[in-house]
Parts: structure tokens; sequence; C-alpha cells
């Protein structure tokens, strides 16, 4: 027995220092939280198709959806990881997506798929031996069937499909004069940020510049319309006028145009004619105004930086801030309503807001 | 007599050796004084400093990373300083003029690099602005200290138009503001720092403020008076109701005179709220009284941050020295409740403080410094050296009694009996403490060497000094001696050793220990290597430290850095699209993880520039398309800046940035599984220009010093228990000694490593020393026992009998120090540092536990199993030692 104790006595406590060194556990992997909206989100666009169903895009090829209200959302694979800027759908099963790198992409099933097409903006420096094709930023999206199509952005690039995206045709949008009177080669090709067509033949882009360019032909040939907004203004030199970011027309006819500095233009004649809106506003909006949405019934939305949301009760109530019931800091930028009680906006670090009592309260939609 | 195996000659030896020491007692004793002297000037040098670089394992690849970007992207020493508005936001004009000024007052404390703040309030911080003619400027968010509600409206604008400061330097509720400084390594003085914070940053600006600007020192004339002169006061506060005007000067509150702003706010922070107090108030020529009633702080200042979590453990240091004392007041009354004598009560502690003069002394002798928070390991050393010395005493006191009061003999028998027990004793632990070197951390081997040599200089009071002492010390009174036999303690010890070798002790002693080992290694399962906990370990959760570290995490999501590095191949490779967004994906992905609060890299600049540069458009808010566009905005933002601002973001050739997440906590699993995280999405993202470094900043080092106590965890635990048993081979000269003495170790490790894990201490630079000691912790308790039963088997030749009058005698000693030391050490746990009060606590188990299963598992494993190399003994001839010793003496 003696004997037998001192390899027993080794083994327990080679097993017993076995159990004391080998104590330290694997790392253990407690899953990334997956969540289909961060904070770290940026969303620069929204359409509302119906009460409960909308599309959002934005930073990082990201697209959600929601169906039921936005109770819940869904991310579609996009295939690609940098900025989609603009979503428009012509019915519930057709639509594209505009973004960085010339980026357009179309669905025709509801926005479960989407395929990348061929958008040819491009820009070649015309000294660069090589002739490098450097992709243009598609600011802005818009289509008026599943046949027509336009996307607008830096560099005055346009590019335009009639055949439902099979081929889209860029070109750069000439100036009807060159106004940079050799001031600045930016002014030769103000960057593009909206464009809104109301049928397949007229349409409105609005850009760098204060430009705000007309077609009459499906963009053939564009007029600029912006000089009036100088009227009275003290402004002389286009250059000065504010940049646009936003459009929206209601009809050939009547439109709004937003931009720096909270300017809201509206013009009542297909543009013959912009003037500054009057704003009944504690202090002056500062910041720029970068969407801009109209009811048929004349009342109309504006939303922009540092949470600026501007609000025109009747066709001829003054633009007033909104009520939105918290304080938001960050930008926000698409807006979009499905009826007149229930819309979306969208902007940065993830916000989602939505509204069913025609925008008296909105509320955030988490995902 | 004998103890151990020695042979008869080595007995005499030692016998010969102890007449020696008592002949040569004068110049013995002078040479040991002489040293002692030496080593307790050089003790007395020693600073208490913590070396930031000491701490880290300087060979692992994440430090060496670390090491070379510290200086340019910021380093692990950061302070997070927290300004937050109790009502309201902070954009208004007395707010901001606060952390315009609280700003100021960082960069002026001792240590920071002037070009590695971060707040509002600071230079470097910018924002770009159009200028008339298009041109875009990068200027500071605030030029100089705001004045007018329209300069607070503004400043509000930019922040939150600006995405590289909004929820990053100010929180997205607008309540707060964070100031973040970086402070160089080499000028880290944590006390200093401290003190600088609290009176020149937080009291002026919190508890000591009343509403007024008060003129500060001159820093080009720092040597000259600054009287308090008010410099501004704003509306609707205490010290607009008072009536104070600007060019006031303040000299003095209730009475009491006040130099300057420093010592004004100090007196104002005195008075609660609410309270009113005359200030003495120059103007023009005269002296006015001024009525002003203390205000309620609208302001709450936090500050977070290694440098500053140091900062409270060098304030409560003191606690440190008065735990101290207390403990050693309470040995000595223990030690004279024992032996009835104050020789007892005082000798034993000669012998530690010999040995600390000597550890000390070495410690500043080799350049190393003593941080506070191993304070418990030198205490632990000296509980050591006590322990020997308490075994000595009793001892001599035993052989003095049984030399019929003969001191001389009395003394070189208790000093040859107990020679080999002692030193191998100490060996074990000197050298078992050697095994932390292992670990390439610098303070870690400083330490092991400081530790292993003060373990050492036991034996310069214990076996060299202590004949010599006792000899020079007049000898105890007979009675003093017998009474230790008498008295309730001696009979527990006899009835309690009683029942545990009666057949129903024995079976309940192993069913225990059996029990004990099985749960313990059950629970020692949930033991962590790094910090367990998300606030520090190092105070209680409920300290000022770790409430400021909370505010601030649930305020701005994360405040410790994990700095990648993206190291390009070439200039300009932070310009390359690719890589930029890959920086910006790394971010997104890691942001995922639970303990990463948020992040910040070059590319969050870029697109917070591009967009500003393009009209505050957020859809230019990406990372441009190609190089050149890229190339541009930074060209827009940087162009005017000197290098020493933009090097916080980008080397200025462009060729190396950094993405730095700042994480919720440094627990140990979070720390470990980021790393792992990273490394998997640096495998998964391959980059043409650049390739992405691990790791710098606190949690990058942390992972640093985790992997190295990892991977040497295993090969310290094999060999801190190897040594061990190879010194007691030699000791004993046999195979089963050591499996017997190691038994009750092994357990003890067992339920301690349980404990920790229970009570969620995790291994770390700081508990890894005390844990390696710990490992031959109580293995002298073994031993005094083990040598006893052999010295008495030689004698009566009966295993159960000699187990019985070894617990009696030497068992009996070995429970009161123990107890003495468990009790002394428990005094720890009211500590203010809640890592000394908790390894107070584990020390006091730990010897606890060792102790008694010395006591009740070594003699009842040795009685069940009757080792052949004790009941040999019993065939020696009796008394032969103690023949042939008597032979020597004479």
């Amino acid at each position: 027995m003696r004997r037998a104790s001192i390899p027993a006595g080794i083994a327990l406590l080679a097993s017993t220092l076995g159990l004391g060194v080998g104590c330290h556990r694997e790392v253990e992997m407690i899953p990334l939280i997956e969540r289909t909206i961060y904070i770290t989100d940026r969303f620069y666009d929204v359409q509302a198709l119906t009460k409960d169903r909308a599309f959002v895009v934005g930073y990082g090829g990201k697209i959600v959806e929601t169906t039921d209200g936005g109770r819940t959302w869904e991310q579609r694979p996009s295939g690609v990881d940098t900025a989609l800027y603009a979503v428009r759908f012509t019915d519930d099963q057709h639509g594209w997506i505009s973004g960085q790198e010339g980026i357009i992409l179309h669905t025709a099933d509801g926005g479960k798929t989407w395929q990348q097409q061929e958008s040819n903006a491009v820009f070649v420096d015309p000294g660069d031996p090589d002739q490098t094709k450097h992709p243009l930023y598609l600011f802005g999206l818009n289509a008026t069937d599943n046949d027509h199509a336009w996307a607008v952005g830096d560099r005055s690039i346009l590019t335009s499909t009639n055949d439902g995206g099979k081929t889209w045709r860029a070109r750069k949008v000439a100036m009807e004069v060159d106004i940079s009177g050799g001031e600045s080669l930016a002014a030769a090709d103000p960057i593009f940020y909206n464009v809104r067509f109301t049928d397949p033949q007229h349409g409105w882009v609005v850009g760098e510049f204060g430009k705000i360019m007309y077609t009459a032909d499906g963009g053939e040939t564009w007029k600029e319309q912006e000089k009036t907004l100088m009227e009275g203004t003290g402004i002389f030199d286009p250059l000065d006028l504010p940049t646009m970011f936003g459009v929206h027309m209601l009809n050939p006819q009547n439109g709004y145009a937003v931009g720096l500095e909270g300017h809201i233009a509206h013009t009542t004649d297909g543009g013959q004619r912009w003037t500054y809106d009057q704003q009944e506003v504690d202090y002056p909006v500062a910041d720029p105004l970068l969407s801009v949405f109209q009811f048929p019934d004349g009342t109309a939305w504006a939303t922009g930086a540092a949470g600026e949301v501007l609000r025109k009760e009747s066709p001829d109530a003054p633009w007033k801030r909104a009520k939105l019931g918290q304080d938001v800091l960050t930008w926000l930028h698409g807006i979009s309503f499905s009826d007149p009680q229930n819309g979306w906006m969208v902007g940065g670090f993830g916000l989602i807001y939505r509204t069913t009592d025609g925008g008296n309260s909105w509320l955030p939609s988490q995902g | 007599m004998s103890s151990g195996v020695q042979s008869e000659q080595e007995k005499r030896a030692l016998y010969w050796l102890g007449e020696r020491l008592i002949d040569y007692r004068h110049p013995v004793s002078i040479l040991v004084i002489i040293v002692t002297a030496l080593f307790a000037y050089w003790s007395f040098q020693l600073k208490l400093a913590t070396s930031f670089g000491d701490l880290l394992p300087q060979s692992h690849p994440f430090v060496q990373i670390h090491n070379k970007y510290a200086g340019t992207f910021g380093g692990a020493n950061n302070i997070q300083l927290m300004v937050e508005a109790k009502e309201g936001d902070i954009f208004n004009v007395q707010t901001l003029a606060r952390i315009y000024k609280i700003t100021e007052a960082v960069d002026q404390v001792y240590g920071v690099n002037h070009n590695q703040i971060d707040s509002i309030g600071h230079r470097t911080t910018r924002y770009l602005r159009a200028q008339s003619g298009g041109f875009l400027k990068a200027e500071p968010v605030m030029l100089s200290i705001p004045k007018t509600a329209d300069d607070a409206t503004n400043i509000k604008r930019i922040v939150h138009n600006t995405e590289s400061i909004y929820g990053i330097l100010v929180s997205l509720d607008d309540h707060a503001a964070l100031v973040r400084a970086n402070f160089i390594e080499g000028r880290l003085d944590h006390r200093r720092t401290f003190g600088e914070i609290n009176e020149h940053v937080i009291t002026p600006f919190e508890k000591g403020w009343f509403g007024a600007l008060v003129k500060g020192i001159d820093p080009l004339h720092q040597d000259q008076p600054a009287p308090a002169i008010v410099e501004t006061v704003y509306h609707g506060t205490a010290a607009a109701d008072a009536g104070l005007k600007t060019g006031d000067e303040i000299q003095s509150v209730n009475g009491k005179p006040v130099a300057d702003r420093i010592s004004l706010a100090d007196e104002i922070a005195v008075y609660k709220p609410g309270t009113a107090v005359t200030l003495g108030v120059k103007r023009g020529s005269g002296v006015e009284n001024v009525k002003l009633t203390i205000p309620e702080p609208d302001l709450q200042i936090y500050v977070a941050g290694e440098p500053r979590l140091y900062g409270y453990v060098y304030s409560y240091a003191t606690d440190v020295f008065w735990i101290l004392t207390v403990t050693y007041c309470l040995e000595w009354i223990l030690r004279w409740m024992y032996f009835h004598d104050w020789r007892g009560a005082l000798r034993p502690t000669l012998t530690g403080v010999i040995a600390a003069f000597w550890g000390l002394g070495f410690v500043h002798l080799i350049g190393f410094t003593l941080d506070p928070l191993i304070l418990v390991m030198p205490f632990l050393i000296t509980a050591r050296a006590v322990s020997h010395a308490i075994q000595m005493h009793d001892r001599y006191y035993e052989e003095f009694e049984r030399h019929d009061w003969n001191q001389r003999k009395a003394i070189v028998a208790a000093f040859a009996e107990l020679f080999v027990p002692t030193l191998s004793g100490i060996l074990t632990d000197a050298f078992g403490v050697l095994v932390i070197m292992l670990v390439p951390v610098v303070m870690l081997r400083n330490l092991a060497i400081v530790a292993s040599w003060w373990i050492l200089a036991i034996t310069v009071a214990e076996l060299l000094l202590n004949p010599i002492v006792y000899y020079y010390l007049r000898a105890p009174d007979p009675e003093v001696v017998m009474a230790r036999d008498r008295g309730w303690y001696k009979r527990t010890i006899n009835r309690f050793t009683d029942w545990n070798l009666s057949p129903t002790g024995k079976i309940a002693t192993m069913v225990f220990w059996l029990g004990l080992a099985v749960v313990g290694a059950f629970l020692m399962r949930g033991l962590i290597v790094g910090d367990p906990t998300s606030a520090s370990p190092l105070v209680w959760s409920d300290s000022p430290y770790n409430v400021s570290h909370s505010h601030i995490q649930d305020k701005f999501g994360g405040v410790e850095p994990l700095i990648v590095v993206a190291e390009g191949h070439d200039r300009d490779a932070m310009k390359d699209p690719q890589v930029l967004r890959t920086m910006v994906k790394f971010q997104r992905f890691l942001e995922r993880d639970p303990a990463v609060g948020y992040s910040f890299s070059l590319g969050d600049i870029l697109r917070s520039v591009n967009m500003v540069f393009h009209e505050l458009e957020p859809k230019w808010g990406v990372i441009p398309n190609t190089s050149r566009d890229v190339g541009q905005t930074f060209f827009v933002f940087f162009a005017n800046l000197p290098p020493t601002e933009t090097s916080k973001y980008v080397t200025p050739d462009y060729a190396t940035a950094h993405v730095t997440f700042f994480c919720r906590n440094h627990k140990g699993e979070n720390v470990a599984r980021i790393i792992k995280r990273c490394e998997q999405f640096i495998a998964e993202n391959p980059m043409d220009k650049a390739t992405f470094k691990l790791a710098g900043g606190l949690i990058g080092v942390l992972a640093a010093a985790n992997e190295e106590l990892v991977r040497n965890d295993l090969l310290m635990n094999i060999l801190g228990f190897g040594t061990i048993y190879v010194i007691v081979l030699f000791t004993y000269r046999s195979w089963a000694a050591g499996i017997y003495l190691l038994a009750p170790l092994v357990i003890s490790n067992i339920i301690i490593n349980a404990a920790m894990a229970v009570w969620g201490i995790g291994i770390n630079v700081n508990t890894l020393p005390l844990v390696t000691v710990g490992v031959g912790f109580g293995i002298d308790y073994g031993l005094y026992i083990m040598s006893r039963i052999i010295e008495e088997i030689r004698v009566n030749g009966d295993l159960d009998l000699s187990i019985r009058e070894a617990l009696v005698t030497s068992g009996k000693a070995v429970s009161f120090t123990a107890v003495a030391m468990v009790m002394s050490t428990a005094l720890w746990t009211f500590s203010n540092i809640r890592f000394d009060a908790i390894m107070g606590g584990l020390l006091a188990i730990w010897m606890f536990v060792s102790f008694i299963a010395s006591e009740t598992l070594l003699p009842v494993t040795i009685s069940y199993f009757r080792p052949s190399f004790i009941v040999k003994q019993a065939a020696r001839q009796p008394h032969a030692a103690e023949v042939s010793a008597a032979a020597a003496v004479s």
C-alpha cells in the first residue's frame, strides 16, 4: 500500500494541477449586434409606396424596406458598398436607385433583388493622356413610368433611359451661356443635386449656383430659369445665387425648389418666374434645406440640415417651423408621403421618422 | 535529536556553527548592522511611482506598435473629462466659457501632450468655414472665449453640423461636453496630475464657481502674485446678484485671505450651497464687503482614464501606512498574549524590519520604484519573515526548558534543529517567486528579483543574527516559558489534535479536503485573465473614480481606446479610397460588438470635411471616388494647419493613420474577443496599399499583457510547484515527501483560484505576483511539522505518537503564526483601494486554508499512508545526535 501510494499521489497531484492550469476558457464570441438600422447609418432618400410600405436608401449601399408601417425593416441586397442617394419606384414592382460612382440599380421584383445598370455617367479629364474614366456621383434620380428615368449628378451630368434602363445615355448638360467668365472652372459644370419630371417631356434639374434648368423635350435641350430669382434681392452675379438641393414639381406649372440658407423658391407658371417664399420663423433658417414635398392641395414640407423642418399648412400660409414633438439635431434629407396622412422623413444617425396624422406628430422608427 | 534526514556530520556542523556565531557575536552583529544601515539609507530614498512602460510586455508586437505610434496618435494614458450641465444644454455663454477655460486648464496640467487634446474649446478641434469669395478655412470651433448668445448659438450650429464633433465631443443630447487629453508617458506623475486636475480644473468650475470668471496666473509671469481679479460676471448668477463687477479684486472670503483664483475657488467650495459668505473686495482704492450666496453647482465634472485612476490609488496610499501601523500593533499584542513576554512580542519584528530594509534598499539600488498596488507584496514577505521568527522563538523557549534553563545550549539547539526547515522554507519561496520572471514584463521581472532577494535576506536576520540576538537578550523567566504549555490555547490544540488523529477524524479530514478540492476545481473554471468587471477593479465600484467612469460611459458610450494603425506601404497610402473605405467598414463592423462604444478614423474626418466643403449637402459625406479627390479634400482641411495638429489623425506624408475604437470597458473577455474580431476582419479585408496593425491604446496593451500572462501561466504553475518539489526532494531525500507537502498547497491554490473566480478577480499584471508567490504559501507550515515528526520518530519510534507530538509543538507555533497573520492580513480589507482589500482578503484566506491543510491533511495522510522516508527513521539510534552534539559543544 505504501508503494502504491506514491504513483497514486503523483497522479492525484498531476490531475489537480492540470485542473488548476487548464481552467482558462476559450474566448467566448458573443454575437455581434444584428440590427437593420444602426445609429451610424445615413439615409438620403425615402419613397412611400403605400400607407405601410416604404423604401429607404443610404450610405454603404444600404436599402431597407418596410411593409408594416415601420414596425420592422428588412435589408435588401444592393451588391454595392458605396452611397445610394435616391430611390424611385414607378409601380409596386419596378424601381431605380442612383448612387455614388455612377451607380444605377434597377428592380423588377418589388425591390427584392437589384441589378446594376450601366449608367455611363463618367468623367474624362481632357488633359489626361490615359483618358481614364472616373465615375460620377449621381445625386438625384426621377422616373415617370417603367421606361423613362433620369439621373443627375456631379459635373452637370445627366443620364437617361427610355427603354426601362436597358440603355442609359449620359451627357453633360451645357449651360446656356458661360457664366463663369473665366472665374472658376466649377461654374462651367455645376453640380446637379436633384431632378424632377412631371411627364416624360417636362422636367427640372436643380443644382449648384442656384441652377434651375428646365426641359420640355424629355431632356434633350435645357433652359435656365433661375435668373428671375435675382430680382429684388440685390444679387447681380448669378454665381452668387444659393445652391439648390431639392426640387418638387406638383405639375408642369406648380413647384418648389429649396437650397442653401433656408431658401425656398416657388413657381406657379412652369418656371417662367421663380420667387422666394416668405417664412414666418422666430429666427431665420440659416442651414441648407435639402428636400421639398408638395401636396395637390398646396400644403408642403421642406427638410434640411440641423434638424430644420419647415411646413406650409395651406396654399396661402407662410412657411413655418414644423413641430416634431422632439429635438432633431441632425440633418434630414428625404421626405415622402403616400397619402396626406402617412409619410416619412429620413436622415443622419440612422433616423427614420414616420407620421400617420398628416405630420402633426412624428415618431422614430427603430427597425 | 535531529531534524530532516541529515547525517550526523551535518548536524554536528550546525551545532558547531551556532556556537561559533555566539563566539564571534561582536564582529558578526557589527557587520550586519553596518550593511543593514546602508540598506536602510537606500530604502528611505525609495519613491512610490508607477512607470507605465514597465507594466507592458515590451516584446509583444502590440506593444511595439503602441510604442511606435503612441507619441503621434495617442497612447494609453488618456484622461476623459466630462462637463455635464445639470439643467438644460451646454450651449449658453456661461457654460461654454467654462468649457473653454477648463480645456485651457487641462492643457496646463503637467505631462499633457498639448497637441493631443480634443475638446470643443481647444484650438486643434476645427470645422470648415466658408469665407467670402468661396474660400474655405478650417477654424477652431472656439477661437476665443464665447461672449454673446450669438456666439453660443453659432457654436451649437457648428457642433450639430460637424460629424467629427457631434456625438464624440458633445453628447447627442447636448447636455455634456467631453475633454480628452493624452499624457506623454515619460512625464506621468500621477500624484501631481491628480492634484492639479482637482485644484485647477475641477474645483474652480464646479463647486468653486459662483458665476464670474476670475483672472488666473499669467503663464509668462508665473512667479508673480496673481490676485483674484474678476474678469467677467455672468447674468443671473450669484456673482451678479452679489453685485460683483469686472475689475473687482477678491481678497478674502469670510475674513480668510485668498491669494489667487485657485485658493478663492477652494475657499468657496468649502461652503454649502445657500450659505451666505462675505467677500472682501478691493474696488479702486477702498475695500468693501460683498455678500455672496453660494450657488448650487450647475455643472458636474467627471474625470476618468488611467492617470486619474492611479491618482486615486496614490491618494489612498496613506491608507496603506495606517493599515501597516495597525497591523504591527495587532501583531505585537497577539504575540505578547502568546508568549507573555515582550521579547517574544518584539523579536520577530526585528527579523521583519531587517529583511524589509534589505529588500527595500535593494529596490532602490537596482533603480526600481514601488507601485502602490503591489504594496501588499512587501507586507506578504514580511509576514513570512515574522512567521519564521515565531517558529524560532517558540523553539528557543522549548529548548530552554529542555536544556535545564541553559541559555547558550538552548540557543544553539534551536538554531541547529530549525536550520533546515527554515532554510528550505526560505529557499522555496525565494526560488518560487523567481518563476515570475518568465513573463516578459519589466515590472514583474524587477519584482521577481526584488522579492527573491528580500526573501533570501530573511536568512540574515533569522539564521545569522538570531542566535546572537538571543544571547544578548536576557534569558526568559522559566515561569514565562512554562506558561506557554498551559492555558486554553494549548488545551484546544491538544484536543483538536486528538480528534483529528482518531479514526473518525482521519476519515472526516480526508473527505472534507477532497470535497473542498472538487468544489474548488469546479468553481475555478470561472477564473479569467484580465479584468472581469466593467469598472476598474482597483477601486470599489462606488468610489468616485468608478462613478465618474460609468457616467462618462453612459453619455459617450465608451472611453477606453483601442488604436488600430493602418500602416501604409508607401506615402499617400491614406489617400486611397479603398483604404479609407476599409477603415470605415472596419469601424461599422467592430462597433457592433456590444463592448465597443464608438470609433473614430481619418475616414470620419474626410467625410465630414467633404460634406462641409460641399455646402453641407450630406450626400457628399462619403469617401470620394478617386485618390485625387481625397487628396484635394484633405488639402482643404489640412493645408494651413501645422503638422503637430494634423499628426494626431495621419502622418505628414499621408502614409499611416489609425482607427480608434472607444470601448466600454476592459474586461478580460471583452479585450480578448475584440482583438479576435479585429484579427478576423483584417484577415478578411486585405488592402492593397496599407496593412492594419494591432494594437495601441489601453485595450491594445492590455490585450498584449493578457496574452503574455496566458501564454506563461501553465509554465509558471508547473515551475512554481516544480521548484518546491525539488527543494523538498533535497531536504528530505525522498521522492514522496514532495507529494505529501504539495497536496495541501495544491488544494489551497485551487480554493484561492475558486475564490478569485467567484469574487470576480482576474489574473492580471497586478494580481499575478501575489498569486504566484502564493503558490508556495504555507509550505513552511508543512516543513516545520514534517521535520518535527521526523525528529520525534527518531526518539520514540512510533509514528502516530510522533505526529501528535509534532502537532502540539511545532503545530502549535504554526497555528499561532497563521492565526495572527490571518487576523492582521484581514485588516487590509478596510483599504479604500479595492485591489489591496481584495488581495488582503484573499491572502488571509490563503494562509488560513494552507494552515488548516498543513495541520490536518498533512498529518492525516502521513498517518494513513505511513511513508517510508519517515517510518524508516524510527529504526535509527535515538539520542545519537544529541550525544554527538553534546560532544561538539564541549
